[in-house]
């Protein structure tokens, strides 16, 4: 089935959905997620024609003066995983291109959650410039909520912004904020280990 | 009857012939069928345009817009401008000003209202014909077109707000949900609009934006998104905006879409301020 022929609200339908913290790879059938402050990142290999998406947080921890350490590191780990499971499947490091999407504030706009948002931001675009993979597309920031669309095997994205109702804000928000809170969980050493490739 | 009932009343009601047009907006489309009449020449246009000062401003001021006129000599009289800025745009002007004339708006607050919808309105015009033109390589003319009448469907609301006091009050978030595609879809068909303006205008209502953006409907979401000034009927769906500007960017060939938006800051100034 040719997906990129589909109207968007059937690539939505039969997207495979992403939670927060998750990732998947295909090279068929589309992959979609809902974000809030979080970001997540679609990559694609354009030749061997397969993508995958992750979606993400840094942690918001106060625990130590390694607090920015574990926070980078968490990110890290999201991103990487998401780059080895391409590497693994075939794609190759200089063919990767990315877009990236999310880090609205979609709740308690005096709070901290803009600083999230901004921060999940800023952290993508420095890991990808840091690992010299082009950032072909981003939408960032906002008063949104979003829904992605990534189509993998194309590459292609879709990414929807939606002035969410204060219902919707608080089930992204509550959602978040339980991934939010596995982060902050003090991490066993071994899953720091990160695997390069 | 809640918000949603209210608005598919106002969409059964234009659709059905109950309630027509304000009478400005009769005349100004009167004016533009006038103006489409294939046999209608030059001088006859600018004489029927002359009757009509504010579209006749708009005329001279948009063929001294710095995207017309690439010469940089002025022009001070209606004939002229016409032949510098052809009838398709002639076109999709006087639909500008039959857009404006469907908001009738009868109160302070609506016809303030109202001019902040047109003040949105040119500016996502004026971003999709450049954006047509620099980012997804299609007729510019007729994606200012489209930016012109995206939002038909709520300057017409805007005229009706009398009849339903209160329909435009805060958290109108009713708007986007069953309002915006119910009416505009019927405005839009009275208006004439052509199929494929209303499917762009459609997928901007869906609101899915393809990165990188190729169809109209995307030339249309992205300018909608570019805009410095948001829809008040937007506004009015209870999510506050303010300092919030989002950062969208991409790759489009050789530059990004900020650098090319950078470049074209001048043009989409002048044009913007010709259809304000």
């Amino acid at each position: 089935m040719d997906y990129s022929k589909l109207p968007s609200q059937e690539i939505e339908r039969l997207a495979h959905n992403i939670n927060p913290g998750a990732w998947a790879i295909d090279s068929e059938r589309p992959l979609a997620t809902l974000l809030g402050s979080c970001v997540a990142v679609c990559l694609f290999d354009p030749q061997l024609r397969i993508g995958g998406m992750n979606h993400f947080m840094l942690p918001n921890i106060r625990r130590s003066s390694h607090d920015d350490v574990d926070s980078l590191l968490s990110g890290d780990f999201a991103m990487e995983a998401l780059l080895n499971g391409l590497l693994q499947r075939g794609a190759r490091k200089v063919r990767v291109q990315a877009k990236a999407f999310g880090g609205g504030t979609i709740i308690n706009v005096s709070g901290q959650s803009m600083s999230i948002g901004l921060r999940n931001a800023e952290f993508t675009r420095q890991w990808l410039d840091r690992e010299s993979i082009p950032l072909m597309a981003s939408d960032f920031l906002g008063p949104w909520s979003r829904k992605v669309l990534f189509l993998p095997h194309i590459g292609e994205v879709l990414c929807r912004r939606m002035a969410t109702s204060m219902a919707t804000a608080e089930t992204i928000a509550r959602e978040e904020a339980a991934y939010a809170a596995t982060l902050a969980a003090k991490p066993k050493p071994d899953d720091k280990k990160v695997e390069l490739f | 009857m809640n918000r949603c009932e209210i608005l598919k009343q106002i969409a059964a009601e234009l659709s059905s012939g109950e309630v027509a047009f304000p009478t400005n907006a009769m005349l100004a489309l009167e004016l533009r069928r006038a103006l489409s009449d294939p046999e209608c020449h030059v001088d006859q246009a600018a004489r029927l345009i002359k009757a009509e000062p504010l579209l006749s401003a708009k005329v001279v001021a948009l063929a001294n817009a710095s995207v017309f006129n690439t010469s940089g000599r002025p022009i001070t009289d209606v004939r002229s401008a016409v032949s510098r800025i052809g009838f398709r745009t002639l076109h999709t002007l006087t639909t500008s000003l039959v857009t404006r004339q469907l908001a009738h708006a009868t109160t302070p607050m609506d016809r303030r209202f109202a001019a902040r919808l047109w003040e949105h309105t040119t500016h996502v015009a004026a971003l999709a014909y450049v954006i047509a033109r620099n980012v997804t390589g299609l007729d510019p003319e007729t994606a200012l077109f489209a930016g012109v009448v995206h939002e038909v469907g709520g300057f017409y609301v805007i005229s009706r707000s009398a009849d339903f006091p209160g329909l435009l009050d805060e958290d109108f978030s009713a708007w986007s949900e069953c309002g915006e595609a119910e009416i505009g879809r019927v405005v839009l068909r009275m208006l004439e609009v052509p199929d494929s303006v209303v499917e762009a205008i459609e997928a901007c209502w869906q609101g899915y934006l393809a990165l990188p953006p190729t169809t109209l409907g995307d030339t249309l979401l992205l300018a909608e998104e570019l805009s410095p000034m948001d829809s008040p009927l937007r506004v009015l769906d209870g999510v506050h905006r303010e300092g919030l500007r989002a950062s969208i960017d991409m790759v489009v060939g050789k530059a990004s879409l900020s650098e090319i938006m950078a470049e074209s800051a001048h043009e989409l100034k002048s044009l913007t301020a010709a259809l304000h």
